[in-house]
């Protein structure tokens, strides 16, 4: 991994391509990007459904490896890094957070909030009190020990934004959030994205089609076939 | 974490999760029964075999080299020189371990009835000591030969069952027993039939004869002896025994050597070969089909949590960690289907030793056997290492596809 990018660069894409082969037919999922998110910024990726957003949204976790171009996390470029280099990063200075919110069934709320934080090698005791309060920020104390098929589609995101941020990462990537939740609850969930954001800090990249969400943000770059086609979004905040 | 993970894994397809319990139990129960029937066959055998005259240890004269191995052919007719015996069996006797020796000469020849000779294979033995020792032959007739040394002219024969029938004699009768001396010349001796006997064997029943020392000695015109069988304690570490006379024995002169029984019944070593390869076979089979089950198990369970694998490897889960998972996952099934399956066993094992089943006689053999398991704990645990080792096996191909699993087609996974 090299060191170049200025501190406040949390990611930077440039000149970013990624084919997928669907059959005989070769499709530029994400074609020529350049992308650069600041550290603390709340950037939205709009556009339609196979626009390219969650592809680039996995190029910038560390998911994926482009085939063209160059993708920096914090200055590292990810292209030149093993994989447990990726696992490293993902595991201790990155969130996830999915459309199907992506819980693991047969864990409480509280257990997989846990499992971020046990998988950065943080002591038992030290994890609870950590755990609680990830909970108690997304509003869901009293749920702790509830499974997912026990919680509401707007509590299990919560838990998914809980497991996400109780590790204190650097960015959340969040992949269509607000997709399998009614408009009242995206809202509420949109909403705790941006507090987060703005009392924490933490850097937010959202894909989204969701109008309400690319109304309410800062920053949002639009994306059609691949590209970027918004250039003047970029950049502004 | 990974560990309760892995067990409430187990539990999200119940149903499947208790046919694969099934398996596994089953499996167990069939290795333990199997292996239960085969230690009490060995047991059974090993009894027998000392029981029946073998002895625990045998004390003689090393083989000269050239010797056949055969302590029949290489001793009958003509005792080796068995210096001091007397004095060696004194020594012998007093070893921790030792409940009784008797002294022993083997010898072959043909018995007669005046109408018909047989061939014989003939063993003497002192009555007394013999059943100190607790060699107990299973008469068939008769009584058992007297422990006092008879008087010549007033010589007693115990016969194989088949011998008797061949001879067409029975307690009571008169036959004529004739063999080489240790002079070269042949000598018979007129014997009284006290009773007959079986060894459980058929063809050894044709050939076997037992006789006491003196009648022996009086036969071979000897005072020679072949050797000196030992029988020991219940319970005694026969090796350590064995290993405890050896260095009573006299260093110089004649060498000795110390033979259990196990080295001089080479039908044992035979039958237990035998029944070694029949229970490796089933066990492989048993194991096989466990495996293959438990196998189609796993790979369903981890197709069906692709998407759950990809989450994880995206939060920064390694795949090491989740082939641990997986691995973990096969433990605890081995270890409730294991537990389950002994407990089973238990109960079966119980149920069969209490219905003392009778089996036919084995080949060769005289007497039914009953069934009967004979089980130690010790099994039980290997028998859940072993289902252990098995299933985290059957985790191979899940696990590969785990390290072949991409993060993001993993996430896409329906």
């Amino acid at each position: 991994m090299t060191a170049a990018a200025p501190a406040s660069l949390i990611f930077d894409a440039r000149g970013v391509s990624k084919r997928y082969a669907q059959g005989t037919i070769v499709v530029d999922a994400v074609s020529q990007v350049d992308l650069s998110i600041a550290a603390g910024e709340f950037v939205v990726l709009a556009g339609p459904s196979g626009s390219g957003k969650t592809t680039l949204l996995n190029l910038l976790g560390g998911l994926d490896r482009p085939d063209d171009g160059r993708v920096s996390f914090g200055g590292a470029d990810l292209g030149a890094s093993t994989e447990s280099q990726r696992i490293a990063m993902r595991r201790n200075r990155l969130g996830f957070i999915f459309q199907a919110f992506n819980l693991v069934p047969v864990l409480s709320a509280y257990e997989n909030v846990e499992y971020a934080l046990w998988l950065t090698g943080v002591p038992r005791a030290e994890r609870k009190a950590r755990v609680l309060k990830a909970l108690a920020d997304v509003g869901l104390g009293h749920r702790a020990t509830h499974r997912p098929d026990h919680l509401s589609g707007g509590e299990r995101q919560r838990v998914a934004l809980a497991r996400a941020l109780v590790h204190d990462p650097i960015a959340i990537l969040a992949d269509e959030p607000t997709a399998s939740l009614d408009s009242h609850t995206a809202a509420d969930i949109v909403g705790l994205f941006r507090d987060l954001n703005r009392d924490r800090g933490t850097t937010f990249v959202v894909a989204t089609h969701d109008p309400s969400i690319i109304a309410s943000s800062p920053r949002v770059v639009r994306m059609i076939d691949g590209r970027v086609v918004d250039p003047a979004t970029e950049g502004a905040r | 974490m990974l560990a309760a993970l892995a067990l409430r894994n187990l539990f999200r397809n119940r149903r499947r999760t208790a046919l694969s319990l099934v398996v596994v139990s089953v499996g167990v129960v069939s290795l333990l029964l199997t292996l239960g029937f085969i230690r009490y066959s060995f047991d059974g055998l090993s009894e027998a075999i000392i029981r029946g005259g073998l002895a625990h240890l045998e004390v003689a004269p090393a083989s000269p080299p050239g010797s056949t191995g055969n302590a029949l052919i290489d001793r009958s007719g003509s005792p080796p020189d068995f210096p001091g015996w007397r004095e060696v069996r004194e020594r012998v006797e007093k070893r921790p371990g030792v409940r009784a020796t008797t002294a022993s000469i083997q010898m072959a020849g043909v018995m007669m009835n005046g109408q018909r000779s047989v061939a014989f294979a003939g063993a003497a033995l002192e009555p007394d000591r013999q059943k100190r020792m607790g060699i107990n032959l299973k008469l068939r007739s008769g009584v058992d030969l007297p422990d006092a040394a008879p008087s010549p002219g007033e010589d007693q024969v115990l016969l194989g069952v088949e011998l008797a029938r061949a001879l067409a004699v029975g307690p009571g009768d008169a036959v004529v027993a004739m063999v080489g001396t240790a002079d070269g010349t042949l000598n018979a001796v007129d014997l009284t039939v006290a009773g007959t006997f079986t060894t459980g064997l058929q063809d050894l029943d044709a050939r076997v004869a037992r006789v006491h020392l003196a009648t022996a000695e009086r036969l071979l015109s000897t005072d020679r002896v072949t050797s000196l069988l030992v029988g020991l304690e219940d319970g005694a570490d026969i090796d350590a025994v064995a290993r405890s006379i050896q260095q009573e024995l006299p260093t110089t002169g004649t060498p000795f050597a110390v033979t259990d029984w196990a080295t001089r019944a080479p039908f044992y070593r035979q039958v237990r070969g035998l029944y070694i390869g029949i229970f490796v076979f089933l066990g492989a089979i048993i194991g096989l089909l466990v495996a293959l089950s438990t196998s189609n198990t796993f790979q369903m369970s981890v197709l069906e949590r692709v998407r759950e694998f990809g989450t994880l490897l995206a939060m920064g889960t390694d795949r090491l960690q989740l082939a641990r998972l997986v691995v973990m996952e096969a433990v605890w099934l081995a270890i409730i289907g294991g537990v389950a399956g002994s407990a089973l066993t238990i109960g079966i094992a119980a149920a069969i030793n209490a219905l003392e089943i009778e089996m036919p006689p084995p080949p060769a053999a005289v007497d039914p056997i009953t069934l009967s398991v004979m089980l130690q704990p010790t099994d039980f645990l290997w028998a859940i290492v072993f289902m252990t080792l098995l299933l985290v096996a059957a985790t191979a191909p899940p696990i590969l596809r785990i390290f072949r699993l991409q993060v993001v087609e993993a996430l896409g996974h329906v």
